[in-house]
C-alpha cells in the first residue's frame, strides 16, 4: 500500500466523521485550523498519540499550537469562530451519503471498501492492477 | 477506557492502511478494524442517523456518555469541557444539560463497565499507543506529497478514503 502511494498510483486522504460528539468535533476544528498552517498532519497525529491532544481541550490545542511554532493568534481566532464548522459538516454529509455508518470506513475511489485491512489492501491492489491494464492497454 | 483502545487501535488501522506493509501490524490493525465497526456499530448509527435528520440528540448523549465516562474513570488532571468554542457553537449542549438524568445514568453503567476492565485495557492502551507512536516516528508519509488531510500525488488514479474520528 505504501509503495502505491510512494510510486503515484494512490493517494490517501482522511476525513472527519464525527461519531463521539463535541470533543471531537472541537479535534475536527483544531486540526483543520493547524492545515490553515501547513501543521494538519501534525495535529491529526497528535489526537492519535499526544495525551495533551487527547485530553481534547481548548488549552491542550492551543499547547500544541505553540509548540509546533503556529501563530497562536491566528490559530485561536480560527478555533473560536468555528471558521471550518462548515467544512467539517460538508465530510459529515459526505460520509453518511458514502454510506459510512462507523468508523474507520474506507472507500476506494468512492466505494465502499471492505472492512478488514487485508480487503482492502486486496481491493487497492486490484484497482492498481486495473489502471496498470488501462495503461498498458 | 475501552472506547479509547478501541478508537487508537483503529487510528492505527488508519496509519497502516494508507502507509505500513508490515503483515503483523496489519493483522492487529485489521482486527482493530473490525472491532471499532462491531462495538460501536449501534452508537455510530444513532449518531449518523441524528446528524441526517439536522438533529444531535443522540451524539449529544454519546458525547454526554463519553465525556462523563472519561471524567470518572479516568484519573484526568483537567475535566474541563474540550473547548469554549466547541461548546458554545455545538448548539445543543446547552439542551443536552436539560436532559441529563438520562445521559448521566448511561455515563455511570458505562464508567462502571469501563472500570471493570482498566487492567488489562490499560495495558492494551499503552500497547497500541506505543506502536502508533512508533508508526508515526518512522515517518512512513517522509518524501510524500501531504496537503491538508491528503498524502500522496493528488493526481494519483487510486483515492483511498477514511472516514474516522480522533476520539
Amino acid at each position: 500500500m505504501e509503495e502505491l502511494i510512494h510510486s503515484g498510483i494512490a493517494r490517501y486522504e482522511y476525513r472527519h466523521f464525527i461519531i463521539f460528539g463535541s470533543a471531537s468535533q472541537f479535534a475536527a476544528m483544531a486540526t483543520e485550523c493547524a492545515g490553515d498552517q501547513g501543521a494538519w498532519w501534525e495535529f491529526h497525529d497528535a489526537y492519535l498519540i499526544d495525551a495533551r491532544a487527547r485530553s481534547f481541550t481548548r488549552a491542550g490545542a492551543l499547547e500544541l499550537a505553540r509548540d509546533e511554532g503556529l501563530d497562536v493568534a491566528q490559530f485561536t481566532q480560527c478555533i473560536d469562530n468555528e471558521e471550518h464548522r462548515d467544512r467539517i459538516l460538508q465530510m459529515q454529509q459526505q460520509a453518511i451519503a458514502d454510506g459510512a455508518r462507523g468508523t474507520p470506513t474506507f472507500l476506494i475511489n468512492g466505494r465502499m471498501a471492505a472492512r478488514s485491512l487485508d480487503g482492502i489492501i486486496e481491493q487497492v491492489h486490484d484497482a492498481a492492477e486495473a489502471v496498470e491494464n488501462q495503461e498498458g492497454g | 477506557m475501552i472506547r479509547r483502545i478501541i478508537v487508537v487501535v483503529a487510528a492505527s488501522a488508519l496509519i497502516l492502511a494508507a502507509c505500513s506493509s508490515n503483515s503483523d501490524v496489519q493483522q492487529t490493525a485489521q482486527v482493530a478494524a473490525e472491532v471499532a465497526t462491531q462495538g460501536n456499530e449501534q452508537q455510530q448509527e444513532q449518531a449518523a442517523t441524528s446528524y441526517q435528520a439536522g438533529e444531535s440528540e443522540s451524539t449529544e448523549k454519546v458525547a454526554d456518555a463519553e465525556q462523563a465516562a472519561r471524567d470518572d474513570s479516568q484519573d484526568r488532571e483537567t475535566a474541563e469541557r474540550p473547548s469554549n468554542a466547541a461548546d458554545q457553537a455545538d448548539r445543543p449542549d446547552s439542551a443536552e444539560q436539560t436532559q441529563s438524568t438520562t445521559g448521566e445514568q448511561q455515563a455511570t453503567e458505562q464508567a462502571v463497565d469501563t472500570e471493570i476492565d482498566e487492567d488489562p485495557g490499560q495495558q492494551a492502551e499503552f500497547e497500541q499507543e506505543a506502536m502508533v507512536g512508533q508508526i508515526i516516528e518512522s515517518g512512513h508519509r517522509a518524501g510524500l506529497f501531504a496537503n491538508r488531510n491528503m498524502v500522496g500525488d493528488p493526481d494519483a488514479p487510486i483515492v483511498i478514503t477514511e472516514y474516522s474520528d480522533f476520539l
